[in-house]
């Protein structure tokens, strides 16, 4: 058994204390979550054709109970208004991109047929800046820069492309090299640099001024071929860096369990600057599921969301410990596709498949909300 | 069917002594064993032979993602639905090139089947059987086709290329290893087709000639049945020996290898035309693998990537060489996928609506058949059970699927006798 | 519905000759011996049919046919000659007796049994190897078939001696299905799969109730996994099903355990008393009172007649090529015996033998209704002399096994397999020295370990026998069939072509050594087909050598092939 090494700071978050404060409903499953850092926004994408935002400044309510009868178990979870939500259609497929400017305006977002849309006015009335097909076959991932001026896509076709966001679907740079299909995309938070991931688990990294390939790095643990089934399996679910850009993290499963069940979750922890691999992030016990989100916490750990048809988890890591020292099993046995980080520092959303976006609150509970529940 | 090789006949002694009389003056080929060792017939067949091309998408093909698209529903998936080459006929973005052969097809988009034990092995042999698996095993309709169909002794009737690493599986039941599929895994050559060293060709033809020569005169005064299965066996054994290039795909011209592609199922394709083209009754791909209880449109997109262009290549090839006529082709998997979206992104097995496709001989082509709801999640419109299927796959080749079988004196129907073929899809 | 049940090629509708069911045989048939008993039977049925047996089979016939019966192989040249030219009366019945003791029908019997019992599934927690022996030792012990069987019944895999004998269970995962369904059809002649929703829509006999009655036994076991990683059986309390037909969805039926038609009284346990070992994650379920135990108690004795008659019909068509019941399994109103009376005898002997399976073998092999020729007789039309009419020999396949095994005697090619398996363990040992810088202590490879491995390869060579010649795993072993693959694998296969050649003192190398052709002919018959050639065999081979003066060697390799291909090799006639 690994010790827990975090120790909370004082008023910092708790992970241990993590707990379940809030649930977006939705009637199809969640692909991606971001927060409006600037606005007090939540936007999504999901199994249907829209992009959804929740305004966060409504109090989730708790529902009636349907039996009134009956006294539930558990506290009810309090539900975010049903009209607190908005759709924005242009897209033609899922939506599995989704990427906010620091502008506070605008945002980006790719779909399962390969369109790119720009919107503008995203706390207001969002309306599609410019909107076309940016890849054949799905885009996976999009990621805007620090200074909002470029937007990348990543997609099935194998390209990497970076967009100017001043016009419409203006290519800066394509970038090939990938044989398969891209699953991620993320600037490194200087600007200057760009990561692309694929399937097979091979990272490339690309200077965005001259779309010149810089290095690889190994990630190919997220990635197995399966002779059974002859086909490839993994591949780099999710990558964030931290906030200085010293180090990478990328999400996926490692192993070969064929094309019914998933490998092991795995969260793999680089140095940027030397490429080289650092830890191998696991839970304490081995789930057969996938890491799909990763997030970097201020406070120094790191966050992993994921899961399988089996369970959906939250992890949680420091960056010396290949062990979780936390874990938070979902009662839903649904994975969690996506994790971010509200700017309070202390509230996860998490998208999951069953509809719902969770927001977790990563501190004690307040005796005024356990009195609340109780009545 | 071989007549006289080994009947209780006298006239033996008489044809024994002639051949060896042949093969003494060192006649190689010719002569009365002629009539054992037929040449392979390298000409094409004639038109009026049927044939049947059976495509097995191993695992279960996710209706949803092929033949019958619901896009932007809750069941529907992220990929889009397009065109194809018959009007107001939409298939999945995932397969372009088979929407555009669309035409030559008929489409059954409401396949179903009661759930059987055995969950893949138990559903594919209800497909490729028409009957429930736990009352069999009764054989798969590709030793039924070589049974019924194949007239010429010196080819295997019945041939499947599979993916590799698979071995041979007993799927004759009762019709008998005679009739088992000839497992090309991976598209290679059956086993043990290389002559050993130690017998050079005209060896070899002395030593099939004095073996045969041995079966004579066992069969002199036995039962026979044993002995002409046996001989005919040995008959294809020294064919295949001298024709190992029929599994030579790379004898096919590298224009024709360009257009199938130089993945495995490409090259697997090809070898179906080629098999077909020497005159095989039955020739049988199988792709893997659709099983995507995880991932279901990763998989598809990349299964279906694979197998579109050249399953399309090859419509078209047996079309512009008018094979189509004589040939039917059937496009078939053990079921559908579920219309619920699995947390893992995967779609499980689902046997209460799925589809299938058929065409070529004796189809009406061009045209869907039954209609499942708005997202996929029933039948809505004419039902049809895996068993009206095969027994439409024999009517389509002129076979009557109410005549039967003789097991052990007994008579069994080919087709399972509560079933009938579906008069829609047929000519 | 009507559901044509062809089940594994078998039937069912056949027309019943209930008329010959009482045919007048030896008044005291208690006092004759088996095998004349035996011969009455099958003998008065001939008479009854008008039909005309065979002659009695030359010696050369029956040594051949009887060595593969009882050992699993043809004999050795040298033993062919003696056996032929020896003039002694009573030389078959002492070869029976010598063959009986021997260790090869031993190993046979193991086979036989195993692939009856396990019909080729695929090892799961018991290896074949394991299995093999211990049948192999209960046959060589001569264990009564009743009490090898009650060990199965009873086997819970975790008494080390009886380990293997829960193969039966555990290697079908347990799974009360495939069990009660195997235990019918193997133990009791009866194949009750279709009464598992209904009854039987085309059998009478086969009630529902039949089958869930016999799920009793097994429902409650299940597996358990010890610390040590090893699965044993465990079991849950399990005193009646209830069971629903899907004709008559809203009546629901209860059976307690039964066999068949007789239901078992349990003896009372108090509710919550149940368990020696309550059930839990940690500890194996043990009950006070096991239906497991019950079962192999009560089935294989003479309280369970069906027993007795599935296990003398099967030893029966292990030696005679086809079942009094056939198939074998399918014993029911539609489908009945051929010689009923015969049959009830053999059972009935079998029970008062105490399952003495060598004494009973002893006595069918004896008697003259296996000692016929195969041969048709003259003027006679085949088509009219059906094979349950056992009125000449019914020629058999030779099991994958049986036909590894002779071909390895006929090509006397002991010596050229032992190298070959000493060549495949050389190459695995340099593939292990190139993957591992550390070498392994060379003092541990004992004699122990090579002799393992040794087996290993043999057995991979026998498996590919098997995945060629045998039959579907989880079913019955089918009739005799010739096949494409079976013909390229005896043409050109790797192992076949070295056995061939002239080489070392196989048996091409010593026909090529011999000049004088009456002796070549014979040394080659005998070798391979375990006769002497006929006359017109003789000229045919000179013949054939004289033309092909240029090679001999390769002349007599293609000739050696050219016999060991034949159908008369195939065949176990």
């Amino acid at each position: 058994m690994t010790e827990s090494t975090f120790v909370p700071q004082p008023d910092g978050a708790d992970p241990i204390a993590t707990r379940l404060v809030a649930e977006l409903k939705h009637d199809r499953g969640i692909l991606a979550c971001r927060y409006d850092t600037v606005n007090h926004f939540l936007f999504a994408g999901a199994r249907d054709y829209f992009v959804h935002r929740w305004d966060l400044a409504r109090e989730p309510v708790v529902e009636p109970p349907a039996d009134p009868k009956k006294k539930p178990k558990v506290p009810p979870v309090p539900v975010a208004p049903m009209d607190s939500r908005i759709e924005l259609a242009e897209h033609q497929s899922w939506v599995g991109g989704l990427s906010l400017f620091g502008d506070g305006e605008r945002m980006a977002t790719g779909d399962f047929v390969g369109r790119l849309v720009v919107w503008s006015d995203r706390a207001g009335v969002p309306k599609p800046l410019f909107s076309f097909e940016a890849h054949k076959g799905s885009i996976r991932k999009v990621a805007v820069s620090p200074d909002g001026n470029l937007v990348a896509t990543v997609g099935n076709d194998g390209a990497v492309r970076v967009w100017h966001t001043d016009s419409a679907s203006k290519l800066h740079v394509e970038l090939l090299g990938h044989d398969c299909h891209v699953y991620h995309v993320a600037f490194h938070p200087d600007g200057k640099s760009l990561i692309s991931a694929d399937l097979k688990g091979r990272v490339k990294h690309w200077d965005v001024e001259t779309g010149k390939l810089v290095r690889e790095i190994d990630a190919s643990l997220l990635y197995a071929y399966s002779e059974k089934y002859e086909v490839d399996v993994g591949g780099i679910r999710g990558m964030t860096f931290n906030a200085d850009g010293s180090q990478v993290c990328f999400a996926g499963a490692t192993g070969d369990k064929g094309i019914a069940h998933s490998g092991n979750a795995r969260v793999l922890l680089f140095d940027w600057e030397s490429g080289r691999l650092l830890k191998e992030l696991r839970p304490e016990k081995e789930e057969v599921c996938t890491a799909w989100g990763v997030q970097f916490h201020p406070d120094g750990f790191i966050i992993g969301s994921g899961g399988s048809r089996t369970g959906g988890f939250l992890w949680f890591w420091t960056p010396d410990n290949e062990v979780a020292f936390h874990m938070v099993r979902f009662q839903q046995r649904a994975p969690g596709f996506d994790v971010d980080l509200a700017p309070d520092n202390r509230t996860l959303a998490v998208a999951n498949h069953d509809g719902v976006i969770r927001l977790y609150e990563m501190s004690g509970e307040k005796k005024a909300d356990l009195a609340e529940a109780g009545t | 069917m071989r007549n006289d090789s080994s009947c209780n006949s006298t006239d033996h002694l008489v044809s024994r002594r002639s051949m060896l009389g042949n093969m003494l003056a060192g006649a190689a080929g010719v002569g009365a064993l002629g009539q054992f060792v037929h040449p392979l017939v390298a000409k094409e067949i004639e038109a009026k032979k049927k044939q049947v091309l059976i495509f097995l998408l191993n695992g279960g093909l996710s209706q949803f993602e092929s033949f019958d698209p619901k896009p932007n529903t809750d069941t529907g998936g992220p990929f889009r639905s397009i065109p194809t080459s018959v009007p107001g006929t939409h298939f999945s973005e995932l397969i372009p090139y088979t929407a555009q052969v669309a035409h030559k097809l008929a489409v059954v988009r409401s396949m179903f089947a009661e759930r059987v034990p055995g969950s893949h092995g138990g559903a594919r042999e209800y497909v490729v059987t028409g009957r429930p698996p736990q009352q069999g095993p009764y054989p798969w309709i590709g030793p039924v086709y070589s049974k019924l169909l194949a007239d010429n002794e010196d080819l295997p009737g019945n041939i499947h290329i599979t993916p590799s690493r698979w071995g041979p599986r007993q799927d004759a039941a009762f019709l008998g290893p005679r009739h088992a599929s000839l497992v090309l895994s991976g598209g290679q050559p059956p086993l043990n087709v290389n002559r050993p060293e130690v017998f050079d060709k005209e060896l070899d033809e002395s030593r099939y000639k004095l073996r045969q020569i041995a079966d004579l005169r066992f069969s002199q005064r036995r039962r026979t049945a044993h002995t002409e299965a046996y001989q005919s066996s040995y008959d294809q054994a020294a064919q295949l020996i001298r024709q190992k290039d029929l599994f030579d795909v790379t004898r096919e011209s590298e224009k024709d290898q360009l257009r199938y592609g130089s993945h495995d199922v490409g090259r697997h394709c090809l070898l179906a035309r080629r098999l077909l083209q020497k005159g095989v009754t039955c020739v049988k791909v199988t792709h893997n693998n659709y099983d995507s209880h995880m991932e279901n449109f990763n998989f598809h997109l990349e299964q279906l990537g694979e197998f579109d262009k050249p399953f399309a290549t090859l419509m078209q090839d047996l079309d512009d060489s008018g094979a189509l006529d004589h040939t039917l082709v059937m496009l078939v998997t053990e079921f559908g996928r579920t219309p619920v979206i699995q947390p893992d992104n995967g779609r499980d097995h689902w046997q209460d609506s799925w589809s299938v496709v058929v065409g070529g001989c004796g189809i009406q082509t061009g045209g869907v058949l039954g209609a499942t709801n708005d997202n996929g999640t029933e039948i809505v419109d004419r039902p049809v059970h895996v068993g009206e299927m095969f027994h439409t796959y024999m009517r389509a080749v002129g076979l009557d699927p109410t005549a039967t079988h003789l097991v052990g004196g007994n008579k069994v129907p080919f087709g399972a006798p509560e079933r009938s073929a579906v008069k829609e899809l047929l000519i | 519905m009507v559901i044509y049940l062809t089940t594994r090629y078998r039937r069912f509708i056949r027309c019943v000759f209930v008329a010959l069911m009482s045919i007048p045989v030896s008044s005291n048939a208690e006092d004759v011996p088996l095998h004349q008993l035996i011969d009455q039977h099958i003998d008065a049925m001939l008479v009854e049919q008008k039909l005309t047996a065979a002659v009695p089979s030359s010696d050369a016939e029956f040594l051949r046919r009887v060595y593969l019966d009882l050992t699993g192989t043809i004999p050795e040249t040298q033993t062919a000659r003696t056996f032929i030219e020896d003039s002694d009366a009573h030389k078959r019945t002492k070869l029976i007796d010598r063959l009986l003791a021997s260790d090869s029908y031993d190993t046979h019997m193991a086979i036989v049994a195993d692939v009856m019992l396990m019909e080729r599934r695929p090892d799961k927690d018991v290896t074949t190897d394991e299995w093999r022996g211990y049948l192999a030792q209960s046959f060589a012990e001569n264990k009564p078939l009743n009490i090898l069987v009650a060990e199965i019944l009873g086997a819970d895999g975790v008494d080390e001696k009886l380990r293997p004998a829960a193969k039966f269970y555990l290697d079908r995962l347990v799974d009360k299905d495939v069990l009660v369904r195997d235990i019918g059809r193997l133990f009791l002649g009866v194949d009750l799969q279709c009464a598992q929703c209904h009854n039987h829509p085309d059998i009478d006999d086969y009630l529902h109730q039949h089958y869930h009655g016999l799920s009793v036994f097994v429902a409650g076991s299940k597996t358990f996994k010890q610390p040590d990683g090893k699965f044993v059986l465990q079991e849950e309390v399990m005193r009646e099903v209830e069971f629903v037909s899907v004709f008559a969805p809203n009546k629901t039926s209860k059976t307690g355990p039964r066999i068949l038609d007789t239901l078992m009284e349990l003896p009372k346990v108090a509710e919550g008393d149940e368990y020696v070992e309550k059930p839990s994650r940690t500890v194996r379920s043990v009950l006070k009172v096991s239906l497991r135990k019950l079962l192999s108690e009560r089935l294989p004795s003479d309280a369970t007649p069906e027993f007795a008659r599935a296990m003398a019909n099967r030893l029966w068509a292990m030696v005679m090529g086809r079942g009094i019941v056939h198939p074998l399994d399918m014993h029911h109103s539609a489908n009945l015996p051929s010689h009923p009376a015969l049959l009830n005898a053999l059972a009935e002997r079998l029970m008062s033998m105490k399952y003495d399976v060598r004494g009973f073998l002893r006595e069918l092999t004896l008697s003259a209704t296996y000692q016929r020729s195969s041969f048709i007789p003259d003027g006679v039309d085949p088509a009219k002399l059906p094979e349950d009419s056992f009125a000449v020999a019914n020629v058999k396949g030779l099991s994958p096994e049986q036909l590894f095994e002779s071909l390895l005697v006929a090509t006397g090619a002991a010596a050229i397999f032992e190298m070959q398996i000493d060549d495949a363990i050389s190459e695995d040992s340099k593939a292990v020295a190139a993957d591992d810088s550390e070498q392994p202590d060379s003092q541990e490879t004992d004699a122990e370990k090579i002799a393992e491995a040794r087996r290993l390869k043999r057995a991979a060579r026998v498996d590919e026998f098997v995945t060629i010649f045998g039959g579907v795993p989880g079913q019955p072993e089918g009739e005799f069939s010739a096949s494409l693959p079976q013909a390229l694998f005896l043409a050109n296969s790797e192992t076949l072509s070295a056995w061939i050649p002239a080489r070392l003192d196989n048996l091409t190398a010593r026909l090529v050594a011999l000049d004088d052709s009456t002796r070549f002919a014979d040394e080659l018959y005998l070798g391979v087909l375990t006769r002497f050639p006929e006359e017109e065999e003789r000229t045919l081979i000179n013949e054939y050598l004289e033309s092909k003066r240029a090679d001999r060697p390769k002349a007599v390799a293609a000739l050696v092939w050219s016999l060991l291909a034949s159908v008369e090799f195939r065949l176990n006639h």
